[in-house]
């Protein structure tokens, strides 16, 4: 019986291993995320988890060198774009590589580049995109592949503005789309697009499916392909990691407990990469009518007060397990003009804090622990929106906080499309805010400037606006004048600018060595060499 | 058709009308514009809103809407989800699948060890077995199914990680065979329906070991008894009497095989309707909330007409109009 | 039998005691539920010496937090008991006193509003109005509540009708008010409690579940559904901050079903023999 089937129980047990091995090989790279990536166009994307999943399907011009330094021309790799030049202070030309291809077959054209450009530039229908290109004075097509932009002014950034907020988008396809019914359109549901990867699927609420694009212009494709697994809870998603069977999982941290249990797996290792976000505590300088000054907000005494009072290392270690800094002003670990040792403006002091509240009329008269004035009490609305573990655990250290210097604050958690309502309403009086920076300082203007489209606050400092438009504009690469946009924004106390946090990025040990692109982190896989695990 | 089936009909029919009627004034009562929420991905201008609000007849005065909601019912068109975009039948119709056979797994097992448990109950009454038994069932009904379910992805999450802790299947083997498929399916069946039952057990042991204490005493059970029956047949005869209140207690349990505990789908991330009615409350999603409630509601009547019907025929004393 | 009845019905009836006391007395005596003395080094401990029921990610004490919760807890769920209770009996009455059209169309309601899952009326209630103070929450706990209670109620009220002491006290002039109040309801008295008791387990669930998904009381206020909430994403790391408000529910609710129980078993004469 046993010498029967040996032979037969040999054939299969080598049958199966030769399957799995080919399985693993082949296994695509499994991204976990927490959001669904819903809508990957370019021109369209506003959250990150699309803008993720566009950087594997469509291509830009060229890309930024990984450290982003987004002033000078120098540093760009190519992608679309095969050689470049500039023609004069005001005018680069872009010659676009021959071998580019859309995922049909069709080559990519100048005409798709005019095209995506005459949405992008478009106020009405990407009003934040018109607003960063508002510089470019024109985009033509000298031939079938190239193209020249010329801007309305010299400055720094005009490599950096013309090739990284828009990526090409299909001429041919897309010349029939009204641009309104673009985000319902059969593409928007399969795009299709000249990048490494080509889509395959969505599945809505589990994944993403992407394939290797064979014979891929700029280079051999590793992976067969990229899952983007989605999961809305942050323990199922750890789980994946820990698992083995995800091969990268951008957060791991918060809770800072994470890293430790990722590096004991032996399934996974972490690697901490800097990032482009900045989380702070957003103070409302407006009142209800979005007209008068905030009643207690507006006073820059208040503000400072409310700073004085925050221990901010705290956040940093007790969330991001010390993988974040204080930053000075809005400044993220990736925007390059931030000073990386600087000091921030308002340190920890409670004393200080309750001086300025007094120097404000703020006293507590009756004893009741909350200072007050006029007979009302400091209470500040603080919202956060529920699916942000982080924003959860700042809200309640900062109330204890403030609960020491006699401040009240009534802590609201609400859904994620709630929170982004209150917040364009202003219906609030402090928000946390999480924000991720555009990688060139001019994208500070959109928040911190008086008529920012994304100023939720209301905050105005002329003075602030004026130093940005000098340094937009100036000559040169010194970081110097940002440096004092971010400490002029720092002093005027707009927000509580709690950190700057790190990626701690999770990453399984079948990728070997990859190379992390932090701006997008996961647009460097198609490089990935992946070991065959048994 | 004879008159108490008609009249049982009829009640029903109102019920419905009613449970529809003020779910939809409580939806709208609700202050708030459904619109203003809706994500953040893809930015509306003020002339879309007008459009969708024109589309989705939220401009118009209540009682058209409700007629016109009406109309659609008829006419099995539920609206359409404001936060998705989609049909609310399509929607729901995703969702029933999960729903049904979470509901079903747990009903089964309900009505089969927990009807066999509480008979084992009643006939041991008084020895050590109906005290433990009885304690664990009142355990059991006292036990909250999220801190259940929580207990559970900690223990097979931790220490067990055979069993899968979220999600319906695994999505990475919809190209492998069905076989593989169904394991799977099963394999993440086990943790939700596994908390449903530990909370609902109790329960249904305690009501089949009250109406089995109640059926044997009875007369006839006593007679059976007396002319020579075993005391298995006795058992049995004693049993098919306290089937009807068990039946009853089948109407009772539909609601669960609909709202599929929303709970448990939030700690399992279980795809069912339980989820998807507290996604769409959140969101005030109107339609998508009307459709879950009404879908709700109409298996409850059904379920209860089903039930008072079964018992109607079972036992003819309860045909009355 | 009837022993080991008034057993449970006592255990019922301690646990409920001890955990309504402890909650009533004991936090003067323990550490402030809010305050977060050592984020850095004090945070997600396990139980010891210095912390019984250990520490939560923010470094507050657990023991604290769940006594408080408990307060909480039976703080909402007793008032949200006490308005259903009353609605229901109130309604109850008269649709069984009045009988007739009355009597039918009441009912017919209460049967639709039955049907209802009442966790799908709360999950609307809820999310229409934003940020709901806790008396808020009470007050549509208890407003969803009162339908079984109701039929129930009528169903007594009913059956009295027919009774024959009752036809004399109509002959004799007593108003159907009177009729309610002083003949119905004593006799309803007794599955009214047991509805009660049972009803209180029920909002504490109810409550804690609404917490859990998010849509109760807003943190940092530890009610035991708002610590669950918390403590899931630190399950695996800190499973001893959903342990114990979990427990504390299982142990409340466990408490007033046993003592329900034991009040049905007192009133029901077939239960007393059987």
């Amino acid at each position: 019986m046993i010498r029967r089937s040996a032979p037969l129980a040999v054939v299969l047990i080598l049958a199966a291993c030769t399957a799995a091995s080919a399985q693993t090989a082949e296994r695509p790279v499994m991204i976990v995320v927490g959001q669904e990536p819903t809508l990957p166009i370019p021109t369209l994307i506003s959250a990150t988890v699309n803008q993720d999943v566009a950087d594997q399907l469509f291509l830009r011009l060229a890309a930024p060198g990984i450290t982003i330094s987004t002033a000078g021309d120098g540093g760009f790799q190519p992608q679309l774009a095969e050689t470049w030049r500039r023609r004069d202070s005001l005018t680069l030309v872009f010659d676009l590589h021959p071998k580019a291809r859309w995922h049909d077959g069709r080559p990519v054209t100048a005409q798709d580049v005019l095209f995506a450009f005459g949405r992008a530039r478009d106020p009405k229908l990407a009003p934040q995109l018109a607003t960063l290109l508002s510089t470019v004075a024109d985009v033509s097509a000298e031939s079938e592949r190239r193209v020249v932009i010329r801007f309305r002014t010299a400055y720094p950034e005009q490599m950096y503005d013309a090739v990284f907020h828009v990526a090409p988008l299909p001429a041919h396809l897309l010349q029939d789309v009204p641009p309104d019914q673009l985000a319902q359109s059969a593409f928007a549901q399969k795009p299709v697009g000249n990048g490494p990867f080509r889509f395959v699927r969505r599945v809505a609420g589990e994944f993403t499916e992407l394939a290797a694009v064979p014979d891929f212009f700029l280079g051999k494709v590793g992976p067969s392909g990229v899952i983007f697994r989605v999961s809305t809870d942050p323990e199922a998603r750890l789980n994946l990691v820990l698992s083995g069977e995800a091969d990268g999982y951008e957060a791991t941290v918060p809770p800072s407990a994470n890293r430790a249990r990722v590096e004991a797996s032996g399934k996974a290792r972490t690697v901490p990469t800097p990032t482009l976000t900045v989380v702070y505590l957003n103070f409302n300088q407006r009142a209800a009518d979005k007209r008068t000054p905030h009643p207690i907000l507006g006073d820059v005494r208040v503000r400072q007060a409310l700073v004085h009072a925050l221990d901010r290392p705290v956040y940093a270690k007790a969330l991001y397990a010390g993988y974040a800094d204080v930053p000075v002003g809005p400044a993220s670990q990736m925007l390059w003009v931030r000073e990386p040792r600087a000091v921030p403006s308002a340190p920890f002091d409670t004393t200080k804090a309750r001086l300025l509240l007094a120097a404000a009329g703020w006293r507590d008269s009756d004893g009741d622990g909350i200072v007050d004035r006029n007979g009302e009490p400091l209470a500040l609305r603080v919202i956060a929106p529920s699916s942000s573990y982080a924003r959860r655990q700042i809200v309640q250290i900062a109330e204890q906080q403030w609960k020491a210097i006699g401040v009240q604050a009534r802590i609201e958690l609400v859904e994620p499309s709630v929170f982004g309502q209150r917040r364009r309403e202003g219906a609030f009086d402090v928000t946390a805010d999480a924000a991720t920076q555009d990688p060139s300082p001019s994208g500070l203007t959109q928040t911190w400037s008086c008529n920012g489209g994304s100023n939720i606050t209301g905050f105005c400092n002329r003075q602030v606006d004026s130093l940005m438009q000098v340094a937009r504009f100036a000559k040169g690469t010194s970081p110097a004048r940002w440096r004092q946009v971010l400490r002029r924004i720092d002093d005027d106390a707009p927000a509580a600018f709690l950190a700057a946090p790190s990626n701690v990025v999770a990453l399984s040990n079948r990728v070997r060595q990859p190379v992390l692109v932090p701006w997008s982190l996961w647009s460097s896989v198609w490089r990935w060499g992946l070991a065959p695990t048994r | 058709m004879p008159r108490w089936l008609f009249g049982r009909l009829l009640q029903a029919v109102l019920t419905l009308l009613v449970v529809f009627a003020t779910v939809f004034v409580l939806m709208r009562l609700a202050p708030g514009d459904p619109l203003a929420r809706l994500s953040d991905d893809t930015p509306v201008s003020a002339a879309e809103t007008a459009a969708l609000r024109a589309r989705y007849g939220l401009d118009q005065p209540l009682p058209t809407q409700l007629a016109a909601f009406a109309t659609g019912v008829l006419h099995g068109d539920l609206g359409v989800s404001i936060q998705f975009g989609r049909p609310v039948v399509s929607l729901v119709r995703e969702r029933l699948g999960a729903t049904l056979l979470l509901g079903l797994t747990v009903l089964v097992v309900n009505f089969t060890l927990g009807l066999w448990l509480g008979v084992r109950q009643a006939l041991a009454r008084g020895r050590p077995v109906d005290r433990v038994l009885g304690a664990a069932g009142a355990v059991s009904v006292a036990l909250p199914s999220f801190w259940v379910g929580l207990a559970l992805v900690w223990g097979f999450g931790l220490h067990a990680p055979f069993l899968p802790v979220a999600g319906l299947r695994d999505p990475m083997l919809d190209t492998a065979s069905r076989a593989v498929q169904w394991v799977d399916l099963l394999r993440h069946l086990v943790l939700p329906a596994l908390t449903l039952s530990l909370v609902t057990i109790g329960a249904t042991m305690r009501y089949q070991r009250a109406a089995m204490l109640d059926a044997l005493v009875q007369p006839f059970v006593r007679t059976a008894s007396a002319r020579g029956l075993t005391p298995g047949a006795v058992t049995h005869h004693a049993w098919r009497a306290a089937l009807v209140p068990v039946l009853t207690l089948l109407g009772l349990w539909l609601p669960l095989l609909v709202t599929g505990s929303v709970f448990v789908e939030a700690v399992f991330a279980w795809p069912g309707l339980g989820g998807l009615a507290a996604q769409a409350a959140a969101l005030r999603d109107y339609p998508l909330m009307m459709g879950c409630t009404m879908l709700a509601g109409t298996i409850v009547v059904l379920g209860s007409l089903a039930a008072d019907i079964a018992c109607a025929i079972a036992d003819p004393r309860l045909r009355t109009a | 039998m009837s022993i080991s009845r008034s057993a449970s019905g006592r255990l019922g009836i301690g646990l409920l005691s001890v955990i309504a006391t402890a909650a009533l007395v004991l936090p003067p005596f323990l550490a402030d539920p809010m305050a977060q003395p050592d984020l850095l080094g004090a945070a997600s401990l396990p139980p010891s010496a210095a912390h019984l029921f250990g520490t939560d990610g923010l470094s507050r004490d657990v023991l604290a937090r769940t006594v408080t919760g408990a307060r909480w807890s039976l703080g909402l769920a007793a008032p949200a008991m006490l308005l259903a209770t009353t609605v229901g009996t109130l309604v109850g009455l008269a649709a069984g006193v009045a009988g007739g059209t009355v009597d039918s169309v009441l009912m017919r309601l209460v049967d639709a509003l039955l049907a209802i899952p009442r966790l799908f009326v709360l999950l609307l209630l809820l999310a229409a109005t934003d940020q709901l103070p806790p008396w808020g929450i009470a007050l549509v706990l208890g407003l969803t509540g009162w339908f079984a209670l109701a039929r129930l109620v009528r169903a007594e009220a009913a059956r009295l009708r027919q009774a024959e002491f009752m036809a004399a006290a109509r002959a004799l002039g007593a108003s159907r008010i009177r009729l309610a109040l002083r003949h119905v309801l004593p006799n309803a008295a007794g599955p009214i409690a047991v509805a009660a008791t049972i009803g209180l387990g029920d909002a504490m669930l109810l409550e804690a579940g609404l917490s859990f998904l998010g849509l109760g009381i807003q943190p940092p206020t530890p009610t035991w559904g708002a610590m669950l909430h918390e403590g899931r994403d630190i399950l695996t790391s800190a499973p001893w901050v959903s342990l114990f408000p979990g427990l504390g529910l299982v142990l409340t609710v466990l408490g007033a079903h046993l003592a329900s129980d034991a009040l049905r078993a007192m009133l029901d004469p077939r239960e007393r023999s059987a």
